[in-house]
C-alpha cells in the first residue's frame, strides 16, 4: 500500500554530526500487532519548562516525545475539512494559526502532573491536542479552571464507540491540565500551538505608547445589542452614569480571568484580539462604554506551581495602587485599570 | 465627561493620583464595584472546546526515525540530540 506522509521532515538525520545508521519505521494504528514500544523508544525523554530551564523529572512527568523533524503522519488532523481550527476560531472569535509542535508518548505509568503550558508569546492563545488512535488504558486528560474540571478519556475503552477517530481538545494556554498515569499500552497525542493571527482592521499594537492607554471606543449609537443586555455591560454603564460613584474620579482594576504570556514585561500592549474568554467580553464592554483602559501586568510568586512560572517573580509597583477585592486576587495575574476624571 | 491618562505616568510619581485611588470607597461604591465584579465573574465563556474527526485514511500511521534515542542523555535548545552511547 502506498503511503503519503504530509507532516514533519524525516531528513533531519544528516544534520547529526556523529555517524549513524539511518533507520525509519512505520507505526500503523490499524495493525493489532503495531509495535508501540519501538516507537516509544525512538522518542526522546520529555522535559518540561520550569522558569527558563528545561527539567527532566520522572516523578513529575514521565513521557517521551518526538518533534516534527523526526516524524510524519500520513493524515492531517487539522485539514480544513475537519473544521477543528475553524471551530477553535469560533470559540476565541479571532483568526488563528496552528504550529505543529510534537507527538507525546506516554507508556505504562506515564503521566504529567498538573501544570500550565509555557507561554510562547503574547499571541500564543492555547494548545490543540489530538489523540492518536493507539491502544491504551488510563491516561485521562484533565483540565481545570476556576474550580471547574473536565476529564477527557481517550483510552481504548473511553473511545470504544469511535475507536479509530481522532479525538481532540483545545484549551487556553493558562489552563491547568494534568495527565493521569497510563495503566497499559501507549497513549500518543500530537499537539499544536495555537496563535492569534491579527486581522488587518485591528488596531496595531503601539509599543511606543508607554502605558498603552487605549481609547478606541465605539461611536455613540453603535453599541452592540448583546452588550446592552449583558450584566457586565449593564453594571459598567450604570456605574459610569451614577453620579455618586467615584464622584471625584478614580481608577478601577479588574483582575482578568486568564493569564497572558507577557513574560515578565512591565509595560505591555496587548492587542484586543488576544484577550481570552470573559476577558474578551470585558474588553468589548469597555470599548462599548467608551471607557479608556489599559492592560497592566501584575506578577505573583508561584509558590504552589511546579511548572512554567513567569520569568519575573515580583509584584510590580502598581500592586499597591490597586483597588481590588480579595476574592479576585486569588487567581488573576493581570488587571485592567479604568480611569475617569 | 472626559478621560485622561495623564495620571498614569507612573505609580511612584503620582501622589495626587495615589491619594485619590487610596481614598476608601463608600459602602455604596463598594456595592457597585462588587456588582461589577460579580457580573464579570458570571460572564459565560468557555475555556476549551473538543470534538472528534475521522482520520480519513485507510490505515493512519506515523512514519518516524528510529534514532538511538535511548543513548541520548540530553539535548540542546535547538533540539539536536547529543549522543554519548
Amino acid at each position: 500500500m502506498k503511503r503519503q506522509f504530509s507532516l514533519g521532515n524525516p531528513n533531519y538525520l544528516p544534520a547529526l554530526k556523529l555517524p549513524h545508521i539511518f533507520l525509519h519505521s512505520i507505526l500503523d494504528f490499524t495493525n493489532p500487532e503495531a509495535d508501540y514500544s519501538t516507537f516509544h523508544d525512538a522518542c526522546l525523554p520529555a522535559h518540561y519548562g520550569h522558569g527558563k530551564d528545561l527539567v527532566y523529572d520522572e516523578t513529575y512527568r514521565l513521557a517521551r516525545e518526538i518533534h516534527p523533524k523526526a516524524f510524519g503522519l500520513n493524515f492531517d488532523p487539522i485539514k480544513p475539512s475537519n473544521e477543528i481550527l475553524s471551530g477553535i476560531a469560533r470559540l476565541i472569535d479571532i483568526p488563528i494559526t496552528a504550529e505543529l509542535y510534537k507527538i507525546n508518548s506516554y507508556g505504562p505509568r506515564g503521566m504529567f502532573r498538573a501544570h500550565q503550558d509555557t507561554p510562547r508569546g503574547e499571541n500564543h492563545l492555547g494548545t490543540l491536542v489530538v489523540a492518536l488512535p493507539s491502544s491504551f488504558e488510563g491516561g485521562e486528560f484533565i483540565l481545570r479552571k476556576s474550580g471547574e474540571e473536565m476529564t477527557f478519556d481517550w483510552s481504548s475503552s473511553g473511545r470504544k464507540d469511535h475507536p479509530h477517530d481522532l479525538h481532540w481538545v483545545f484549551f487556553y494556554a493558562d489552563i491547568e491540565h494534568e495527565i493521569l498515569p497510563v495503566k497499559t499500552g501507549y497513549r500518543l497525542t500530537v499537539s499544536y500551538h495555537i496563535f492569534g493571527s491579527r486581522t488587518t482592521d485591528s488596531d496595531p499594537p503601539n509599543s511606543d505608547t508607554k502605558f498603552a492607554m487605549q481609547t478606541n471606543g465605539l461611536p455613540k449609537g453603535n453599541l452592540d445589542l448583546q452588550f446592552k443586555l449583558t450584566p457586565l455591560f449593564s453594571s459598567l454603564i450604570s456605574a459610569y452614569k451614577d453620579p455618586k460613584f467615584l464622584p471625584n474620579g478614580g481608577r478601577l482594576a479588574f483582575g482578568l480571568d486568564h493569564e497572558y504570556g507577557v513574560a515578565g514585561k512591565d509595560n505591555v500592549v496587548l492587542p484586543d484580539d488576544y484577550y481570552k474568554g470573559k476577558d474578551a467580553v470585558l474588553v468589548q464592554a469597555l470599548k462599548a462604554t467608551r471607557l479608556s483602559y489599559q492592560f497592566k501586568a501584575v506578577y505573583r510568586e508561584y509558590r504552589n506551581r511546579e511548572c512554567s512560572p513567569p520569568d519575573k517573580f515580583a509584584t510590580t509597583s502598581y500592586g499597591r495602587v490597586l483597588l481590588l477585592w480579595d476574592k479576585f486576587t486569588g487567581y488573576a495575574h493581570y488587571f485592567h485599570f479604568l480611569q475617569r476624571n | 465627561m472626559s478621560y485622561s491618562d495623564s495620571e498614569h505616568s507612573d505609580a511612584s510619581s503620582t501622589s495626587e493620583s495615589e491619594d485619590r485611588v487610596r481614598a476608601p470607597l463608600t459602602d455604596e461604591e463598594t456595592k457597585i464595584v462588587e456588582a461589577m465584579l460579580d457580573a464579570f465573574k458570571a460572564t459565560d465563556s468557555a475555556y476549551c472546546c473538543s470534538g472528534r474527526v475521522p482520520a480519513e485514511v485507510e490505515r493512519p500511521g506515523i512514519f518516524y526515525a528510529t534514532t538511538p534515542a535511548t543513548f541520548a542523555t540530553k539535548w540542546t535548545k535547538d533540539e539536536t540530540p547529543i549522543f554519548t552511547g
